[in-house]
C-alpha cells in the first residue's frame, strides 16, 4: 500500500481536504490532517523542576521510613528487620524461650526470685541447678506438675519446703515452655535443651493416678531421660 | 458545502511536514479506517446500553436487595461484575481501540492496514467477552474483582486484542509527520499496556495463580495499569487532539508535555496497592504506592497547564458544540479524579475513607467521568467524518451530554460526601454498625438515580447512531435498489 501520492499538489490536496472534510458535527468546526500546534519555545519551568527534586527527595526519605528496607518480611510501614525480629520471635525455639518467660513471671517468680536465685535457705535457685541442668528435663517436668516437698539438697545446699503442683493450672505448652526456658536461659547462664509439649503429655498421663507431691528420693530414681 | 482550509492558529508553529510531504488526504485515511472505527465504535454503543441497565439493576440492589432475589442469574454478586465487564470490555476497551486507530492514522497521516484482520479481531473479541458475561451471569465468575471473566473467556478477548492493536503500532511506525504528537505518545503507551496488565492480571489469578495475598497485590496492580495507564492514556490521548484541534489554540510547550508524559508513565502505575492499605501486603509495596500516587501529581500539573489554555479557549466556542462539552467535561473529571486519588493514598485521609464509598466514586469518576466522556466526545467528533453525514439529532446529543455529565457529577458527590459520612461514623466506636449501614442508604439510592440517568444519555447516543447507520445505508441502498428494479420495466417494454 501505497501511503503518498505524489501527483498531489499541495493546492489540489488543500481543496480536497476542503470538500472530504466538510462535515461540522455538531457545531465542531472541520479537522484537517495536521496534528494540533505545539509550541517548542517554551522549556519545562524551572519552579517545576525543582519542586520535582525536592519531592524525589521527599518519596526516597518517605521509602527509607516506612518501607522496611524493601523487606518481604516487614509488614508494619515505619519498622524495620531489626524492630520485627525484636519484637516477634524467629524461630518455634525462640517463640517457646518467649511463652516461657511470661509463664515464668506470673507462677515461678515469687519463690524463685525474677533473677532465678531463689532465697536462702527457703527456696533453691532454678539458675546454674543441678536438678534444672540435667541432661533431660524428665524430673522437673515431674516437679512441675505434682509439686514437691521434704529436704533436697541444690548445688550442695539443704533445702526443706512445699512446692505446689501446677498440673490443674498449666498446659502441656506452657509447662515446656517454662521449663524449657528456665533450663535454656542464657541470662542466668543456663543452657541445657528445651522440652517438648509432648513429653509433658506423656508425663502428665503417666503420672496422672498420683495425688502426692514428689520428693527428692522418689525423683532421684527416675531417670533424667528416656 | 465548502469551507476554507483552516489557517494555522496564531502563535503555533506550523507542523513542518505539512507543506513537502504532501501526505494521504484526511477523506482517504479515514476512507482506510472506516470499518474497523465504525464497527468496534457500533458494538460499543451496544454494550454501553447493556452495561447501563445492568448498572442500574445492580445500584438497586445495594438499597433494596429484596428486588430480583430470588433470581440465580441476577443476584448482586453476578449482575455487578457482568455490568462492571460490559462496560470495560464491552465499551471502554473496544471504544478506545476504535478511537486509537483513527487517531494513530490521522495524526501519522498513513492509511490503515489489516483491516480484514482487525474486523477478525473484533469477533474474536465480541465471541469472547459474550461468553464471558454469560459465564459471569451464570455463575462461573472467577471471584476476583476486576478479573471475573471465566477462563474460557479471558484469553479469547486477548487473542482478539492481538489481533487489532499492532496495526495502530505499524501505521505510528510508517507515520509521515516524524515528529510525532502528543496524542501518540498515550496510544502507544495504552496499546502497549493493556496486553501485558490483561495477560499478567489473569495469568496470575486464574491461570497459575499466585498464592495467598500475593493474588490480591497482583491484582490491585492490573487495576492500576488498567485504569491509569490504560484508560488514562486513552483518555489524554483523545483530549489531547481534540480540545486543541477544535479551539485551535496550541498546546503551549513540548517539553512540559514530555516532563508530563515521562512523570506519567514511569510513576502513574505505582499506586495500586493503596486499595489495600492496612491490608496484609510488605510495607514496600503500600509506601511505594503512596509515593507512586503523589508524584504522578506532576504529570497531572503537566497536563492541566498545557491543556487548560485550550479549554479557556473553547469557553467561547462551547455553544452548540458537544463534542467540545464532552472533551471538557472529561479532561475536568480526569484532572480531579487524579488530584484526589493522590490525597486519598495519604496516609491521614486514608484513615477515614478507608473501606467506604470514596474508592468506587474516584474509581467511577476516572472511567465514567474522565474516559467514558472523553470516549463519548470522540465518537461524536469521528462518527460523522467517517459516514460524511452529521448527526440526526442534535437534541439526542445534548440530552446525552446532560444526562452522562449530571450522572458522573451526582455519583462522584454522592460517593465522596457519602464515604466520608460512612468513613467518620465507622471510626466512631459508639455508632453502631447497623447505625452507619442506614446513613449510608440515602447515598446508594443517589448512586441508583445517577445509573439511571446514564442509562438514558447512553440510550439516546445508541439511538442517535442508529438513527445515523439507518440514514447512511438508505442513501447507499435506495439508489442502488432503485437502479436494480428500474431497468425491470423498460426490459419488459421491449
Ligand atoms: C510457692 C513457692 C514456689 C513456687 C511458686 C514455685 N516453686 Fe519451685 N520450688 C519451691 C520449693 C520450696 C522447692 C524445693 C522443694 C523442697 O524443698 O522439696 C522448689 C523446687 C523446684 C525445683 C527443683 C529444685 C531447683 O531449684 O532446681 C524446680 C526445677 C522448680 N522448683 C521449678 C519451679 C517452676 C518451673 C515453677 C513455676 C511453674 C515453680 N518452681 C514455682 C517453691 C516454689
Amino acid at each position: 500500500m501505497k501511503p503518498v501520492s505524489p501527483a498531489r499538489s499541495p493546492a489540489a490536496a488543500r481543496a480536497a481536504r476542503a470538500a472530504g472534510n466538510a462535515t461540522g458535527a455538531l457545531g465542531a468546526p472541520d479537522l484537517d490532517w495536521a496534528p494540533p500546534a505545539v509550541g517548542t519555545g517554551a522549556t519545562t519551568p524551572l519552579w517545576l523542576v525543582g519542586l520535582f527534586g525536592v519531592m524525589l527527595y521527599w518519596a526516597t526519605m518517605y521509602l527509607d521510613r516506612n518501607g522496611g528496607g524493601f523487606n518481604p518480611l516487614v509488614f508494619n510501614q515505619g519498622e524495620l528487620l531489626a524492630d520485627l525480629e525484636a519484637r516477634v520471635p524467629r524461630s518455634e525455639a525462640d517463640a517457646l524461650l518467649a511463652q516461657g518467660r511470661r509463664v515464668y513471671n506470673v507462677y515461678c517468680s515469687a519463690c524463685h526470685q525474677p533473677n532465678g536465685r531463689g532465697t536462702p535457705n527457703q527456696f533453691p535457685p532454678v539458675a546454674g541447678s543441678d536438678w534444672v541442668l540435667t541432661e533431660g528435663p524428665n524430673r522437673i517436668i515431674r516437679i512441675v506438675l505434682n509439686g514437691m516437698q521434704g529436704p533436697i539438697t541444690v548445688n550442695g545446699n539443704q533445702y526443706n519446703n512445699v512446692m505446689l503442683p501446677w498440673r490443674d493450672q498449666l498446659s502441656d505448652e506452657d509447662i515446656a515452655a517454662v521449663v524449657t526456658f528456665i533450663r535454656g536461659n542464657a541470662e542466668w547462664g543456663n543452657n541445657a535443651g528445651p522440652a517438648t509439649p509432648a513429653q509433658v503429655k506423656a508425663i502428665r498421663d503417666a503420672t496422672a493416678s498420683r495425688s502426692t507431691s514428689w520428693t527428692a528420693q522418689e525423683l532421684l530414681g527416675i531417670p533424667v531421660k528416656d | 458545502m465548502s469551507s476554507p482550509a483552516p489557517a494555522p492558529p496564531p502563535g503555533a508553529v506550523p507542523p513542518p511536514a505539512a507543506a513537502s510531504l504532501a501526505p494521504a488526504l484526511p477523506a482517504d485515511l479515514d476512507r482506510s479506517c472506516r470499518w474497523p472505527v465504525l464497527v468496534l465504535g457500533g458494538l460499543s454503543a451496544g454494550w454501553l446500553v447493556f452495561a447501563a441497565v445492568l448498572g442500574v439493576l445492580a445500584a438497586i440492589k445495594l438499597h433494596a436487595p429484596g428486588m430480583l432475589a430470588n433470581v440465580d442469574w441476577l443476584t448482586y454478586g453476578r449482575v455487578q461484575p457482568a455490568a462492571w465487564n460490559a462496560l470495560v470490555f464491552g465499551f471502554g476497551a473496544p471504544a478506545g481501540l476504535a478511537l486509537a486507530l483513527w487517531l494513530m492514522v490521522r495524526l501519522s497521516g498513513v492509511p490503515l492496514v489489516g483491516t480484514g484482520t482487525i474486523l477478525f479481531g473484533a469477533a474474536v473479541w465480541q465471541v469472547g467477552l459474550k461468553l464471558g458475561v454469560l459465564g459471569i451471569l451464570a455463575g462461573d465468575s472467577t471471584g476476583i474483582e476486576g478479573l471475573e471473566l471465566p477462563r474460557y473467556a479471558s484469553p479469547l478477548l486477548l487473542a482478539g486484542y492481538l489481533l487489532i492493536a499492532p496495526w495502530a503500532l505499524v501505521v505510528f511506525d510508517r507515520r509521515q509527520p516524524r515528529e510525532s504528537y502528543l496524542s501518540q505518545w498515550y496510544l502507544v503507551t495504552a496499546l502497549l499496556v493493556f496486553p501485558w496488565c490483561f495477560a499478567s492480571g489473569y495469568v496470575l489469578t486464574s491461570f497459575l495463580p499466585l498464592r495467598g495475598v500475593l493474588q490480591a497485590a497482583a491484582q490491585a496492580w492490573y487495576l492500576q495499569q488498567l485504569w491509569v495507564l490504560w484508560f488514562g492514556s486513552l483518555t489524554l490521548a483523545t483530549v489531547f487532539y481534540f480540545l486543541p484541534k477544535l479551539t485551535g489554540a496550541a498546546v503551549p510547550s513540548r517539553s512540559l508535555a514530555l516532563f508530563g508524559f515521562w512523570t506519567f508513565v514511569v510513576f502513574g502505575g505505582l499506586g495500586g496497592l493503596t486499595r489495600y492499605a492496612g491490608g496484609p501486603f510488605p510495607a514496600w509495596m503500600l509506601s511505594l504506592a503512596v509515593v507512586g500516587n503523589v508524584l504522578t501529581l506532576f504529570a497531572v500539573y503537566a497536563v492541566g497547564a498545557n491543556l487548560l489554555p485550550s479549554l479557556h479557549a473553547a469557553v467561547s466556542r462551547l455553544k452548540g458544540n458537544v463534542v467540545l462539552w464532552f472533551l471538557g467535561f472529561a479532561l475536568l473529571a480526569w484532572l480531579a479524579a487524579s488530584v484526589l486519588t493522590a490525597l486519598n493514598s495519604l496516609v491521614t485521609v486514608r484513615h477515614l475513607t478507608h473501606f467506604t464509598l470514596v474508592t468506587p466514586g474516584l474509581d467511577q469518576l476516572a472511567l465514567l467521568g474522565g474516559f467514558g466522556l472523553a470516549a463519548l466526545g470522540g465518537m461524536y467528533g469521528v462518527v460523522p467524518r467517517l459516514l460524511g453525514r452529521d448527526w440526526p439529532s442534535r437534541f439526542l446529543a445534548t440530552l446525552h451530554f446532560g444526562c452522562a455529565a449530571g450522572a458522573v457529577g451526582l455519583l462522584a458527590v454522592a460517593f465522596l460526601i457519602g464515604g466520608l459520612v460512612q468513613g467518620a461514623a465507622l471510626n466512631n466506636t459508639d455508632v453502631a454498625f447497623l447505625t452507619v449501614a442506614k446513613r449510608y442508604l440515602p447515598f446508594a439510592s443517589t448512586g441508583t438515580l445517577a445509573q439511571l440517568l446514564w442509562l438514558v444519555g447512553s440510550g439516546a447516543f445508541a439511538v442517535n447512531l442508529l438513527w445515523l447507520l439507518v440514514a447512511c445505508a438508505r442513501t447507499v441502498c435506495v439508489p442502488a435498489a432503485r437502479a436494480l428494479v428500474e431497468p425491470l420495466p423498460a426490459e419488459g417494454k421491449a
